[in-house]
């Protein structure tokens, strides 16, 4: 603990443990889930379905913290990580509402104008999954937690071997999510074992 | 090593800071002077240390005047707070200082 560098490391090391209690790769997951089933089950609504897991952000967010507290303790971060994390958020935020802009935008384009759209329809099973990946790659960052770079490489492949067998769209993300659903499950049976109940 | 460097390194320990010297005081400070405050549990859960050794070692930085204590009550629940005062970190800051010393004339 004499250098900055091992303060900064240890600061960093406490940031991460504090995700570690899965119950985010569990929201993350069911989100990814339900989007994947919407889109397997009612295509011509699916561009609703992203609006509960929207809606259901802050609940989840704030139940987390309760829960966390009981079990982890109360920890106030030092302003720079403070800082780094609101830009970090904004920065998920806005990026998530350009994706979004910029999916509708190509899906209105593409349903408007007759060019060949040969190549959307090749990578159409991929598109939703290889979105999603790029907004877990952000939540890699927010988070510092490297498995969410793992699980939007799991998007990722899903989304290829979708494309490559021209599945519903929906199919890279029900099997994505699930992965993501059981690592989640099974950080927070952990967790749940390891950090019971503290009063402070 | 040197004569006089062996010197130096012992009157470096010397003058060290007793108070953050101690190990378990040493942890709960650094895991204090990451954070802006923190609760018992987070301490705790951090350290691994039990909750008399956290107790006692608080109590002797909070003497010091090197922490803050705060208690609360959030619902029916009570919480004891931790922050480093500005003297804590200041000589939280020169041990480390001294330290780094020591172990840059040491072999």
């Amino acid at each position: 603990m004499t250098t900055d560098h091992d303060l900064r490391n240890l600061e960093r090391a406490a940031y991460s443990s504090s995700y570690s209690d899965g119950i985010i790769d569990l929201y993350l997951g069911l989100s990814i889930v339900w989007l994947g089933t919407a889109w397997i089950w009612r295509p011509d609504l699916a561009g609703l379905a992203g609006i509960l897991p929207a809606v259901l952000v802050v609940p989840v967010l704030m139940g987390r913290q309760t829960f966390l507290e009981r079990r982890t303790g109360y920890v106030k971060w030092a302003e720079p990580r403070r800082k780094t994390e609101h830009r970090s958020l904004l920065g998920a935020a806005i990026l998530g509402i350009l994706l979004f802009a910029l999916t509708i935008g190509a899906f209105l384009v593409v349903r408007r104008t007759s060019f060949d759209t040969g190549i959307f329809e090749a990578i159409a099973p991929a598109l939703m999954a290889w979105l999603l990946a790029l907004m877990t790659l952000v939540l890699a960052v927010v988070m510092t937690a490297r498995r969410m770079i793992a699980y939007a490489a799991v998007l990722v492949v899903t989304g290829i071997v979708g494309a490559a067998f021209d599945a519903n769209p929906g199919w890279p993300m029900l099997v994505s999510g699930l992965v993501i659903v059981a690592v989640g499950g099974s950080m927070l049976v952990s967790f749940l074992r390891v950090n019971p109940t503290v009063e402070s | 090593m040197t004569a006089a460097s062996e010197e130096d390194a012992s009157a470096g320990v010397a003058h060290l800071d007793r108070i953050i010297h101690e190990p378990a005081r040493l942890v709960l400070i650094s895991n204090l002077a990451i954070v802006d405050e923190a609760d018992f549990v987070f301490l705790s859960n951090r350290t691994g240390l039990t909750a008399g050794n956290i107790s006692s070692h608080m109590a002797k930085l909070e003497r010091t005047g090197y922490v803050h204590v705060a208690k609360s009550f959030v619902g029916r629940r009570p919480r004891t707070t931790y922050r480093i005062t500005t003297s804590g970190r200041a000589a939280f800051d020169r041990y480390r200082k001294q330290v780094g010393g020591i172990l840059d004339i040491s072999p």
